[in-house]
């Protein structure tokens, strides 16, 4: 049933308005790729250590993984055309007035928790509990339509704790350091929250059959 | 402080309407956005989706503009400063109702 066949209460109406104001980002099979990529990189780095890595072989890896990551972007743009011919467009200011403080803030936080981790060596991975906390500041307004964050949010903040274990160690490793671990939780991130994020539009939005939509009004 | 039948009296009867909320609520959270997305966001069909639009524009609170993209037909609809304030005005109604009713 369409929203507007279900009468439109109020919460119906602010889904509308969030769904709009956040449809870009709720695109989410596009944030599912990058995900798999920065999944991808973790694995890599366990399954060949840096130390057995040859200066031999270490050019073309890298280039294997432009090519993967070109692929990646190329997927991202062809799966946001997909959205827009299944869902329309929707124009929103200038993506320069979307760097807000909040977003700034949080980005100061995560190089500032990278370089603590890089330094000092801490007991606990610093980036990924201050990824865990921006996750709560930056999701917990929109807690109604996007729990899915704040309950992934959790398993990041225990996840920080693992070095006390020593499942890897904070800073910069040869083998296996917070900086290889990062990217993992970043597109554990992106996948989940990318699935979630699609399952919520396609629940919102209602397909419409393709045509041109000419002389509509 | 107005009565809440003052301030039922008082809504928009134009915008008020279901579908047309959701419109303008849509509207109103964007730059504007084109047909598809609207028919797809309210479910409603492209005729009476077209019919509310016209309305709509009738009253200028919304533009419609037609053009190509891509060779293909492309409807775009943004709200007017006038939509704009109207729409504002009314959730704002809105939410005093719904407060009043609270206490």
């Amino acid at each position: 049933m369409s929203l507007v066949e279900r009468e439109n209460t109020m919460r119906d109406l602010e889904r509308v308005k969030f769904v709009t104001e956040n449809y870009e980002q709720l695109q989410g099979l596009r944030w599912v790729w990058i995900g798999l990529y920065f999944c991808l990189y973790p694995l890599f780095i366990l399954a060949i250590p840096s130390t057995v890595v040859s200066v031999f072989w270490a050019l073309p890896l890298t280039a294997l993984f432009v090519v993967i990551a070109a692929g990646m972007f190329w997927a991202q743009r062809a799966i946001g055309r997909y959205y827009k011919r299944r869902f329309g467009e929707v124009r929103h200011k200038r993506w320069t007035d979307t760097f807000t403080l909040p977003v700034i803030a949080s980005l100061i936080v995560l190089i500032a928790a990278f370089f603590v981790n890089e330094t000092i060596h801490p007991p606990v991975d610093l980036a990924l509990l201050g990824f865990g906390v921006i996750m709560l500041v930056v999701f917990w307004p929109d807690r109604r339509f996007r729990i899915h964050y704040l309950v992934m949010m959790p398993f990041f903040v225990a996840a920080s704790f693992l070095p006390l274990w020593g499942v890897w160690s904070t800073g910069w490793s040869p083998d296996f350091g917070s900086g290889d671990v990062f990217p993992l939780f970043l597109g554990l991130y992106w996948v989940v929250g990318g699935i979630f994020d699609h399952l919520l539009l396609v629940r919102t939005m209602k397909s419409v059959p393709e045509e041109a939509d000419g002389g509509a009004v | 402080m107005a009565e809440p039948f003052e301030e039922l009296a008082g809504l928009d009867r134009l915008i008020h309407e279901p579908a047309r909320l959701a419109i303008m609520t849509a509207l109103s959270a964007s730059e504007g956005a084109d047909f598809l997305f609207l028919q797809s966001l309210t479910g409603l069909t492209k005729g009476n989706l077209s019919s509310h639009l016209s309305k709509l524009e009738k009253a200028e609170l919304v533009e419609i503009e037609k053009k190509f993209v891509d060779k293909i037909p492309n409807t775009y609809i943004s709200l007017t400063k006038k939509g704009r304030a109207a729409i504002g005005e009314h959730w704002e109604r809105l939410y005093r109702l719904r407060n009043s009713t609270k206490q």
